[in-house]
């Protein structure tokens, strides 16, 4: 993050990113690289 | 002093993160003792989708992402269960997966009429909820209709390519700021949240945004 501004809250919180979104608790079962949804 | 924070959001109307996050945005400003001005920047979060994608979601993410189909089934049954708590009915079986980029164009065309809340509202439900195909501008222009503003209007800037210059600006300030990924929030300038993160959070930027506003006033 290189915005003007602070940065708060959960740092590991779920966002979207290149169209593949991450789901807490999904790397278990998934692969190991891809927990993800789009 | 005066209340009235301003947030500005990049997120896509195919971002589940982004639904599921504008819920929990609104319960925070619910809470929030002031006002809330919000405005919502594109951010195209798979620019490469293909125009009229014909097969389901689970196999466009197999395809494109590079996932077994039977894991990509898995992620969106677990999407679709989040996105429940928060009351949204997701229904990845009828969604028709859309490059976006029009839509970003008839979302700054709301907000040039004061609609853009009420369109990225219908837009989100449409797209999650209700299986509408947001590839072309028809449909679009139908739904739009629907929160109030003029469906040829929308179908002539959609056409003319009004706003994509807005868009790609958007998309620009996204990379100057190092938006990686969305829904991305920024409160007033000066703090930022990223993510679907919960009420009390986005509550705790509001008010903190407003404490130092007195503050330094």
């Amino acid at each position: 993050m290189s915005g003007p501004f602070e940065l708060v809250g959960d740092a590991d919180a779920p966002v979207c990113v290149d169209g593949v979104c991450a789901i807490p608790g999904a790397d278990a079962e998934a692969s190991e690289d891809a927990p993800a949804a789009d | 002093m005066s209340n009235v924070v301003k947030v500005d959001v990049w997120s896509d109307i195919a971002c589940p993160w982004c639904f599921v996050g504008k819920r929990r945005f609104e319960q925070a400003v619910a809470r929030f003792d002031g006002e809330v001005e919000v405005e919502y920047h594109s951010f195209e979060l798979s620019p490469d989708t293909p125009v009229d994608y014909a097969g389901t979601e689970a196999e466009f993410l197999a395809k494109h992402k590079g996932m077994p189909t039977a894991q990509a089934e898995q992620m969106l049954a677990q999407m679709t269960e989040l996105a429940a708590g928060e009351g949204l009915a997701y229904d990845f079986g009828s969604l028709q997966h859309a490059n976006t980029v029009l839509a970003h164009q008839a979302l700054h065309h709301a907000k040039a009429h004061g609609l853009q809340a009420e369109l990225k509202e219908r837009l989100l439900a449409a797209y999650f909820e209700q299986g509408r195909n947001l590839n072309h501008a028809e449909e679009l222009a139908d739904l739009a209709a629907e929160v109030g503003l003029d469906r040829d209007a929308v179908l002539k800037d959609l056409a003319d390519g009004t706003y994509l210059t807005a868009v790609r600006a958007d998309q620009e300030q996204a990379i100057e700021y190092g938006i990686g990924g969305v829904p991305f929030y920024v409160f007033d300038g000066r703090l930022a949240v990223s993510g679907a993160q919960s009420p009390d959070v986005f509550v705790s930027a509001l008010e903190r945004v407003v404490t130092e506003a007195g503050a330094s006033a």
